[in-house]
């Protein structure tokens, strides 16, 4: 008998198989076009039921010719292997394997191999026809998802809901603007923040205005950023941040020259802060007013150098100059040298 | 040319090779069967068990069954290579003069029964290497051939036994299967030790010549083998390498060593008398899953992981051939 014959009821079952496979993998590729095409419609509020059936059928008609051809047409290897399941321990196959030989060996085999279809009552009925579970998963999903977008189109079209452009633009409109926190703290000193001392605001805008208010005996020196004055608007929020506020005793404040002066940079939170004399709350003072309020020209350190006051420092100069001229005792190398020593201490 | 005749010859030579070994070895069934396929299919056996469950018997059953002449070393260490394969001596001709001649030694049969084989030493246990792969025997320099078929059917004790020497890899790799001989069950026992009152001598008849038995090995190699069946035997081969493309879980987990290739041929040569003694003319997937074990248990050599967790080599050729079969059977 022919390898055909004999193996025609068993293909065509598996045939049925392929086909309904291939269908299925072919309308899940259908299903997703469509997905995709209604949502494209919907964006534009376009009306596309008609045409989105016609994708589909195309699609899912291209893709499953595709998959059947491709890949679940059964072979007759194939064939042979899933006949060869129903317990006839590869006899099919190798039949299948042997079909154009003549020996009385493959002969042999054939006989036993037909024999063993006939004798075990082995018939295509046994073959299920098996579908696997991820494919149907898919199927259904990308049904579900398909139609349903294509509903929403539909009803997008005929103005009942909102298309997705409108839908799209809400959506960025209503996106929560960014947040950023603005706080006030009392850094040193007595003293108090009034005003609300810790703000959410959205980013651009503006921060409620606080003031600095000095407890009895104290009073405002600065905020952190520099600003000297007490009252305090922060507009155009761009970023969260914490402004400390800064407060001295009156009677401390200003005096020893190491008060928050010009070299301080905002954020440079004063260190050692006090001294004697007047009050330069705001570190304007100037750094050679002693105890008395009176300037002090010499011996003063300003900016790190000993300042030694030009007039006296002349005097004195001018003194030794007209008592070493006048002194007989020196020798000319030894008045070079005081002269030196002037000079190095005038640099 | 293989014909019908030859195939209704071999079915029923079989089945007397059967009932002729089964007077005189009680049970074992699965080594009487596991021993008569590797004969028919050219192969040594190695048939591994403790003292006195009838390995000897078994193979001594097997030489008069088969009519062949039949030669028994038993190995000791102080066995010789020479005392194996033979050795030239110095004779004196009729007119005196002295000239070598040489003495075949008891491997020149048809049939050896190299009992207890892992108790001589690996030089002398060595010297059957060239015999059971080539069926040829050098001294001096000259070879000789071995009279077909030639079957080297060895028995050796645990290897845990004291004064045994573990055979050689290349040696090992010779014998195309190993055999694990059981202890018998209780009603075997029980006819066994009947059956020893009466008389100890073999009674089986020769059901089979050497001659007929070289045809049944030739139909047998006549036997289809599907290529998709041929490929899975590879695989299952190639599957107990711990590396490689077709490594097993288990081969990467428990084996140091996989098989060689000619795990695979015996696998092959073995499916097909099989699917002969089964009436089938065709090998199959089931065929080859079932000599995994013989064919591959004794040419793997396990990590230290399997001896740490007692993990066998039986155990590992089932988790073999049950990922091989999962992954790979059409």
């Amino acid at each position: 008998m022919d390898l055909k014959n004999i193996l025609k009821k068993y293909r065509s079952k598996l045939v049925k198989e392929a086909v309904i496979k291939a269908s299925f993998a072919g309308a899940v590729f259908g299903f997703s076009a469509l997905l995709l095409y209604e949502f494209i419609a919907w964006m534009f509020a376009a009306k596309a039921v008609w045409p989105g059936a016609i994708v589909f059928v195309v699609v899912a008609g291209g893709a499953g010719a595709l998959f059947y051809f491709k890949k679940f047409r059964p072979t007759a290897k194939q064939t042979a292997a899933r006949i060869d399941k129903l317990g006839l321990e590869e006899r099919v196959l190798t039949m299948t394997e042997l079909e154009k030989e003549n020996s009385e060996i493959a002969a042999m085999q054939r006989a036993d191999t037909i024999k063993a279809l006939t004798s075990n009552g082995i018939s295509e009925k046994l073959i299920k026809i098996a579908v696997s579970v991820p494919m149907i998963v898919a199927l259904v999903f990308s049904a579900v998802c398909g139609i349903g977008m294509t509903t929403v189109s539909a009803l997008a079209a005929n103005g009942t809901i909102a298309s997705g452009s409108e839908t799209l633009g809400e959506v960025i409109d209503n996106q929560p603007a960014k947040q950023f926190e603005v706080s006030y703290e009392v850094y040193m000193g007595e003293g108090m923040i009034e005003g609300d001392i810790f703000q959410v605001v959205e980013e651009g805008f503006d921060a409620s205005p606080v003031l600095a208010v000095p407890e009895d005996g104290f009073a405002f020196v600065y905020w952190s950023d520099g600003s000297d004055d007490p009252y305090r608007a922060d507009g155009n929020i761009r970023a969260s941040v914490t402004y400390y506020a800064v407060f001295l005793p009156i009677d401390e404040a200003g005096g020893n020259g190491d008060m928050p002066g010009e070299g301080d940079k905002p954020g440079d939170l004063p260190g050692e802060v006090g001294g004697e004399g007047e009050s330069d709350i705001n570190g304007e003072g100037d750094p050679n007013r002693g105890a008395s309020g009176t300037y002090e020209e010499h011996n003063q350190v300003y900016d790190g150098q000993t300042y030694y006051g030009g007039q006296v420092y002349q005097n004195a100069y001018d003194d030794a100059l007209e008592r070493m001229n006048e002194n007989d005792d020196l020798s000319d190398e030894e008045k070079e040298l005081i002269n030196e020593y002037f000079k190095t201490i005038a640099k | 040319m293989v014909t019908e005749n030859d195939i209704a010859q071999f079915s029923k030579q079989c089945a007397n090779i059967f009932e002729q070994v089964s007077r005189d070895v009680i049970g074992q069934q699965e080594v009487v069967r596991g021993t008569i396929i590797a004969m028919i299919a050219g192969g040594n056996v190695l048939l591994e068990g403790v003292p006195g469950v009838g390995k000897t018997r078994l193979v001594r059953s097997l030489g008069r069954v088969f009519d062949l002449p039949f030669s028994r070393i038993q190995f000791t260490p102080d066995l010789m290579p020479a005392d194996v394969t033979g050795t030239n001596i110095i004779v004196k001709d009729e007119k005196g003069n002295s000239t070598f001649k040489f003495q075949p030694g008891p491997i020149f049969s048809n049939i050896i029964l190299a009992d207890e084989i892992n108790r001589a030493t690996p030089k002398t246990q060595s010297a059957l290497l060239e015999a059971m792969q080539e069926h040829t025997v050098t001294v001096m320099g000259v070879s000789r051939k071995l009279n077909e078929p030639f079957f080297v059917l060895a028995t050796q004790n645990p290897i845990e036994q004291d004064g045994t020497y573990p055979l050689p890899e290349a040696q090992m790799d010779r014998f195309m299967f190993k055999l694990i001989v059981p202890d018998p069950s209780l009603d075997e026992l029980m006819q066994i030790v009947s059956m020893t009152q009466k008389t100890m001598a073999e009674v089986a008849d020769c059901a089979c010549t050497g001659e007929q038995l070289l045809k049944m090995r030739e139909t047998a190699n006549k036997i289809p083998v599907a290529e998709e069946v041929l490929r899975y035997a590879m695989i299952m081969t190639a599957a107990t390498h711990p590396v490689g493309e077709c490594a097993a879980k288990a081969a990467t987990q428990y084996i140091r060593v996989g098989a060689s290739p000619r795990a695979g041929q015996a696998l092959i040569s073995a499916g097909k008398v099989l699917a002969l003694i089964k009436g089938r003319f065709n090998v199959s997937y089931s065929d080859i899953e079932e000599l995994a074990f013989p064919v591959l248990r004794h040419r793997i050599k396990m990590n230290f992981e399997a001896v740490a967790e007692r993990v066998t080599a039986d155990d590992a050729i089932k988790l073999i051939v049950d990922e091989v079969s999962k992954k790979y059977k059409k």
